[in-house]
C-alpha cells in the first residue's frame, strides 16, 4: 500500500468525482500559494493525487490501493428539506385546503368515515335524504 | 343470491335506495298501489282542492290598516298583527291585496295555508299560534305528514308529538329526526322499537349515520333489524361481517352511499373471514379504537391492500410516513380523494421513492376535474411542469448548482446565492435572506434562530439542529462543543463523524482518533460506530499503529460490514501482518459485493497466495469473471485458475458464451486447458484461417517467446522435461505458421534441447531418434532460401549450429554404443563363464551355444551399423578417432562371438 491515499491529499471523500478534485486541486493549490494550507503538502503531492484519481482509479469502488475514508458516505449525507434545501414552491391549491374541517373531524372519529370521506357528505344531501314524505314534495300544487 | 341493484321503487333520487312502504305501519308495499294491504291506510296523498271560501290572511304593521270590511285582528306576533280576511262571498275588497296577501291565497289547502303561513312568524309564540290553527284545520293523516314534513325541515322536532299519525309512523319520525341532529345512540333507540320488516328507509339512514360517524360496533345493535328488512342490502352486509363473496354480487353500486360502504366492508375484511372477531366489523371495530386512541392503524390485520386504504394511511401518518408500506396497486380515483393527495403533495419530503412513485401514479391516472389542480402541483414538484413562480424557478437553478442563471436571475437568484453562502458557513448571508418573498413562513424563524446563534446565544442549537439541512453550516460555524450537549443523539453521533472526517483530511490524526472514540462512546448504532471505528482506524494508521489499526477495522466487520469497510481492514491486516498476506484479500475476494471489486481483490490475493489451495478457492470468483462484462485481461488472469483448480465445470462450459470469446487469445488460452482440445492446433488452425490477424499473430509471438524462454533456461533444473519442452517446440513446428526466422531458431532449440535430454543419462535405454536431424536439415534449407530474407550472418549461424547439432547427436550416439559395448563385453564374459562352470559328467548343449553366438553377434552387426551411420554425421576429428575406435572394438567382439560359434 501506498503511503499516500490522492483523496486524503486533496482532502474530499474517497471516490468523489474528477469535478470535485478539480476543485479540491484548485482550492489546496491557492491554500498553498497563500500559505493558508491547513496541512503541509507540496504541490507535487497535490498534482500527484489529481493525476491519481484522473488516470489510476477508473472504479473506485473495485480499486484496492487506497483506504476508503468515509466507509458510510450515506451517514453524511443531508436528508430531507429545510432551510437550505426547500422544498419546491407549489401553486396555490384549488383543492379544500386539506380536508375540511368537518370532515377531518368525522375522519379522526370513524376510518369508515374515511373511505367515505367528502363524496359521501356531498351525495347524501340529508334534505332528501332524510326527508320522509318525498311524495308530497311531488304532489304540491 | 339475488344481486341488489340498488334503487327499487319510488326513488327519491339516486342516492338513496327506497322500496314503497306504508307510512303509517311501515309495511313495503307493491309499487302502484293506492292503499296498505296491512292496515288500509293510504299511501299516496290526495290533491287538495283550491279553497277560496277559508279565510287569507293578512300583515298588518304598525300605523297602518289594511282596509276591507270584517277584518279583525287573530295573530300578535312580535309587535305586529295577523289579520284573517274573510273571503266567504264578495265583501272584502282584494283590489289593493299587497304581495303578502297574494301569497298567501296561493296554497291549495287550508293546511298547506297555515303552514306556510309558519314560515312568516318571527317568534315561538307566533309559530305556535300558527300551528294550531293548522291543526285545527287538519283532518286527514296526510294533513299531519305535511305538518312533519315542515316541522322535520326546520328542525321544530317538538312540533311533531300531537299529530294525528300512527305511534310506528311517529317513532319512525323520530329516527328522522335524531339523525338529522347527528343523534346516533337515540337513532338506534328508536329503530329498535320498530316492528321487525318495518320502514325499509332505515336501511339507507343507518347506512347515512354510519357515514356520519356512527360507529360500526354500535349499529350492529340494530342488526337483526336490517337483516329483517334485507339481508343483502350492503348496510346489513356489512353488519353482519358478511364474506367477501357476498359483496361480490352485490352490483356494481349505481350510487356513491353504497360504493363507498361496500368499498369499506372490502378494505376491512380480515385475513380470515370464518373465524370470529377476524370478519370486517371487528376489524373495524380494531381500526376505530386505534385511531381514538391515537395509535397507528393495525395495518397488518388489513389483509386485503386497496388504494384508498393505502391513502388513507399515508394520509393519516403523512408526518412520519416510514412505517407506511403501499401494497395495493396505484389505482385511479375519484375527485373526493383529491384532498388528501393534495396534503400529500405538502408532506412530500418525507415519503419515501416507493410512496412518491405510487402516489404520482394515482394523480397522473386520476382524471377527475378536482385532480388537474393537483396534477399540476405534482408537476412543479417533480420538476417536470413549469415553475410557475420565480422562486420555483430559482430554486431549481439553486438544486442543479446553475449558479450562472442565480446570477442573472435578480432578487430571486440573490436570494439563493445567500444561500449557499449560508450553507457554506457565512453567517452574514442570513441579511440578505431576511424579508425575502422566498423566503417560507417557516424558514423565517430557523433565520431568526440562526442569527441568534451567529450572535453567540448558542442555546438555540438544540431547536436548529431539528432543520437537518442546517448540519453543516453548524458545523461550519464551529458551534462550541458545549452548546450540542443537549441536541439529540443523532445529530451528535453526524457532528463527531464529520468532525472527525475533517480532521483526517487536514492531517490532524491525533484529533480524529480523539472525536472518533467520542463518537464510539456515545452511539449505539451499528453502522454510526463502524464508521467512527473506520475514522480511528485510518487515523491510528496515520500515526504509525498499524496494530491497533488493525484491531479497530477488526472490531469494525466483526458483523455486518461494507466492501468499503471491508478493504480497509485488508489494506491495514495485510500491512501490519508477517504472513498470510494472500488470506485477507481472499476473504475480501469471497465476502465483497461488487463484483470488480471481488475480481480485484482476488488477482491481489493471487499475487500474495503462496499455495495452490488459496488460489482454489478462487474458482467461485473466476467462475462469475469469466462469464460477466469485465476487462480481458482480468479474464486472462482468472482463466488459468479454473483450468487448473476447477477442471470439470472448465470442461463443462460452453465457452462460446463469454463475454470474452470474441479475443483469440481468451480463445487460444481456453483450449490451452481444455483436454479436448490443443492450444496450439487451436492456433495453427486459426492462424490459416486468418493469416493477417495481428491479435493471433501477437500470440503466436508470444508463444515462440516463451518457449525460446523456457529453451534458453533449460538444463537448469535436473528435474525439468527437456524432452517435454523440445516436443512444445518441436509441435510449434508441425501445427503453427511461423516466421522464417522463428521457424529456423525453434528448429534448432529444440533438437538441441532434445539433446540435452539424452546427453543427461549415458545409462539411460534411450537414444535420440536420426529423425531429430530432419529438423536441422529444415533449417539449413531455410536461410539458403533466398526467398526467406535470411542474411549471410544467419547463414553462417545456422550452418555452424547444424554442424556443433551433428556432432553432439553423433557423440551421444557412439557414446551410448560406447556404454552399449561395455555392457556387451560383461554379457559375452558372463556367457563363457557360464560355459566353463559345466561340471564333469553334463553335457554342453552345443546347438544352444552356437545360436546364442549367433545372436549375440548380430547384435554386434547393429552397433556397428549404427556407429557407421553416426561416424558419417562427425566433423570434429578427435570425435571421428574415437569413433573409429568404437567400430573397430564393436567388430573385434563380433568376430570373437563368430569364433565361438565356429569352435563348438
Amino acid at each position: 500500500m501506498s503511503d499516500r491515499n490522492p483523496y486524503l491529499v486533496l482532502g474530499i471523500d474517497y471516490g468523489s468525482t474528477l469535478g470535485d478534485a478539480k476543485r479540491a486541486f484548485a482550492r489546496a493549490a491557492r491554500d498553498l500559494k497563500r500559505g493558508s494550507a491547513r496541512k503541509s503538502f507540496e504541490r507535487a503531492d497535490l498534482s500527484w493525487a489529481l493525476n491519481e484519481v484522473e488516470h489510476e482509479i477508473t472504479d473506485p469502488e473495485a480499486h484496492i490501493g487506497y483506504l476508503r475514508v468515509p466507509a458510510n458516505a450515506g451517514l453524511y449525507e443531508s436528508i430531507g428539506s429545510g432551510l437550505l434545501n426547500p422544498d419546491p414552491y407549489l401553486p396555490d391549491r384549488q383543492t379544500n385546503t386539506s380536508v375540511s374541517a368537518p370532515s377531518r373531524g368525522m375522519i379522526e372519529m370513524s376510518p369508515l368515515a374515511d373511505v367515505i370521506g367528502d363524496a359521501l357528505l356531498e351525495a347524501c344531501d340529508p334534505g332528501v335524504l332524510l326527508d320522509p314524505y318525498p311524495m308530497l314534495e311531488e304532489e304540491r300544487p | 343470491m339475488a344481486a341488489y341493484v340498488g334503487t327499487t321503487g319510488t326513488g327519491i333520487h339516486s342516492g338513496v335506495t327506497h322500496r314503497p312502504f306504508c307510512r303509517s305501519c311501515g309495511q313495503v308495499a307493491a309499487p302502484d298501489e293506492a292503499a296498505c294491504s296491512s292496515c288500509g291506510a293510504s299511501l299516496v296523498p290526495p290533491r287538495p282542492a283550491a279553497d277560496d271560501s277559508f279565510e287569507a290572511i293578512g300583515v298588518k304593521t304598525a300605523g297602518t290598516r289594511k282596509a276591507g270590511a270584517g277584518t279583525f285582528p287573530i295573530i300578535r306576533d312580535e309587535g305586529r298583527k295577523w289579520f284573517v280576511l274573510a273571503m266567504n262571498g264578495a265583501e272584502v275588497s282584494l283590489k289593493k291585496k299587497d304581495a303578502e296577501l297574494s301569497s298567501a291565497l296561493k296554497p291549495a289547502g287550508r293546511v298547506q295555508r297555515w303552514v306556510h303561513w309558519c314560515n312568516h312568524a318571527t317568534s315561538d309564540q307566533g309559530l305556535q299560534q300558527f300551528w294550531n290553527r293548522a291543526l285545527a284545520a287538519a283532518s286527514t293523516e296526510w294533513d299531519g305528514r305535511l305538518m312533519a314534513q315542515w316541522a322535520l325541515s326546520k328542525t321544530r322536532l317538538g312540533l311533531l308529538d300531537g299529530l294525528n299519525l300512527s305511534q310506528s309512523e311517529l317513532t319512525w319520525l323520530k329516527i328522522h329526526s335524531a339523525i338529522r341532529v347527528g343523534k346516533f345512540e337515540d337513532t338506534l333507540h328508536w329503530i329498535a322499537r320498530l316492528e321487525d320488516g318495518t320502514y325499509p328507509d332505515i336501511l339507507d339512514l343507518l347506512g347515512y349515520a354510519v357515514a356520519k360517524g356512527l360507529p360500526l360496533a354500535q349499529a350492529q345493535k340494530v342488526q337483526d333489524k336490517v337483516a329483517a328488512l334485507d339481508p343483502h342490502h350492503p348496510v346489513a352486509l356489512l353488519l353482519s361481517e358478511a364474506p367477501l363473496a357476498q359483496w361480490k354480487d352485490v352490483q356494481p353500486a349505481e350510487t356513491p352511499v353504497l360504493r363507498h360502504l361496500r368499498q369499506a366492508a372490502l378494505f376491512a375484511v380480515g385475513q380470515s373471514e370464518d373465524a370470529p372477531g377476524s370478519g370486517p366489523l371487528a376489524t373495524l371495530a380494531k381500526v376505530e379504537r386505534s385511531l381514538v386512541g391515537g395509535e397507528s392503524l393495525p395495518r397488518e390485520s388489513l389483509s386485503i391492500p386497496t388504494t384508498t386504504l393505502d391513502l388513507l394511511l399515508l394520509w393519516q401518518e403523512r408526518a412520519d410516513p416510514g412505517g407506511i408500506e403501499v401494497r395495493s396497486d396505484p389505482k385511479p380515483l375519484d375527485d373526493s380523494w383529491a384532498p388528501y393527495a393534495d396534503d400529500l403533495l405538502e408532506q412530500w419530503s418525507p415519503l419515501s421513492t416507493a410512496q412518491q412513485t405510487w402516489l404520482e401514479q394515482i394523480i397522473r391516472g386520476s382524471t377527475g376535474s378536482a385532480w388537474e389542480s393537483v396534477t399540476r402541483r405534482l408537476d412543479v414538484l417533480s420538476g417536470e411542469g413549469e415553475a410557475g413562480s420565480p422562486c420555483e424557478e430559482a430554486r431549481r437553478a439553486y438544486v442543479s448548482g446553475d449558479w450562472s442563471y442565480l446570477r442573472n436571475a435578480g432578487g430571486h437568484g440573490e436570494y439563493f446565492l445567500a444561500l449557499a453562502d449560508l450553507r457554506d458557513g457565512d453567517a452574514t448571508a442570513t441579511d440578505r435572506l431576511q424579508g425575502h418573498e422566498c423566503l417560507p413562513l417557516e424558514g423565517k424563524r430557523t433565520l431568526d434562530l440562526l442569527e441568534t446563534l451567529v450572535a453567540g446565544q448558542h442555546e438555540q442549537v438544540s431547536i436548529l439542529v431539528q432543520d437537518p439541512t442546517l448540519w453543516e453550516t453548524l458545523v461550519k460555524l464551529d458551534v462550541p462543543a458545549e452548546s450540542i450537549v443537549d441536541t439529540p443523539l443523532r445529530f451528535r453521533e453526524w457532528h463527531h463523524l464529520t468532525k472527525a472526517k475533517q480532521a483526517l483530511y487536514d492531517d490532524h490524526f491525533s484529533e480524529a482518533a480523539k472525536i472518533a472514540r467520542e463518537c464510539l462512546r456515545i452511539s449505539t448504532i451499528e453502522d454510526i460506530r463502524d464508521e467512527a471505528l473506520n475514522l480511528l482506524g485510518v487515523a491510528l494508521l496515520s500515526e504509525g499503529n498499524a496494530e491497533a489499526a488493525a484491531t479497530a477495522f477488526d472490531k469494525a466487520i466483526e458483523d455486518a460490514h461494507s466492501d468499503r469497510l471491508l478493504v480497509n481492514w485488508a489494506i491495514v491486516r495485510s500491512a501490519s501482518a508477517s504472513d498470510g498476506l494472500g488470506d485477507h484479500w481472499l476473504e475480501v475476494a469471497k465476502k465483497a459485493d461488487h463484483s470488480p471489486l471481488r475480481a480485484a481483490a482476488g488477482l491481489r490475493a493471487l499475487s500474495n497466495l503462496d499455495d495452490e489451495n488459496g488460489e482454489a478457492q478462487l474458482t467461485s470468483i473466476a467462475r462469475e469473471v469469466l462469464f460477466s462484462a469485465g476487462d480481458l485481461d482480468t479474464a486472462m488472469a482468472y482463466l488459468p485458475i479454473v483450468g487448473r483448480h476447477d477442471s470439470t465445470w472448465f470442461q463443462g462450459q460452453d465457452w462460446s458464451t463469454s463475454p470474452f470469446f470474441e479475443s483469440s487469445a481468451f480463445k487460444v488460452r481456453v483450449a490451452l486447458y481444455h483436454s479436448d482440445q490443443d492450444h496450439l492446433e487451436v492456433l495453427g488452425n486459426l492462424l490459416r484461417k486468418h493469416p493477417e490477424d495481428q491479435e493471433l499473430l501477437e500470440i503466436r509471438d508470444s508463444v515462440v517467446d516463451s518457449v525460446m524462454a523456457v529453451m534458453g533456461g533449460a538444463g537448469d533444473d535436473e528435474d525439468e522435461n527437456q524432452l517435454g519442452i523440445a516436443a512444445w517446440g518441436l509441435q510449434m513446428l508441425d501445427v503453427v505458421p511461423l516466421k522464417p526466422r522463428q521457424e529456423a531458431i525453434l528448429s534448432l532449440w529444440s533438437v538441441q534441447v532434445a539433446l540435452q535430454h539424452f546427453g543427461r543419462d549415458y545409462e539411460d535405454d534411450e537414444l535420440p531418434g536420426e529423425g531429430l536431424l530432419k529438423f536441422v536439415t529444415r533449417a539449413e534449407a531455410l536461410v539458403v532460401d533466398d526467398s526467406k530474407g535470411f542474411d549471410e550472418d544467419d547463414k553462417r549461424f545456422v550452418s555452424r549450429q547444424a554442424a556443433i547439432l551433428r556432432d553432439e547427436y553423433a557423440q551421444q550416439n557412439i557414446t551410448w554404443h560406447a556404454h552399449a559395448h561395455d555392457r556387451a563385453v560383461d554379457t559375452y564374459n558372463g556367457f563363457i563363464d557360464s560355459i566353463r562352470s559345466i561340471g564333469y559328467g553334463q553335457r554342453l548343449d552345443k546347438q544352444k551355444v552356437r545360436a546364442a553366438a549367433q545372436e549375440f553377434s548380430d547384435s554386434c552387426q547393429l552397433h556397428i551399423n549404427e556407429v557407421s551411420t553416426a561416424l558419417q554425421l562427425v566433423s570434429d576429428e578427435d570425435l571421428r578417432q574415437m569413433s573409429n575406435n568404437l567400430l573397430s572394438a564393436w567388430k573385434e567382439l563380433q568376430s570373437t562371438a563368430q569364433g565361438l560359434k565356429r569352435s563348438v
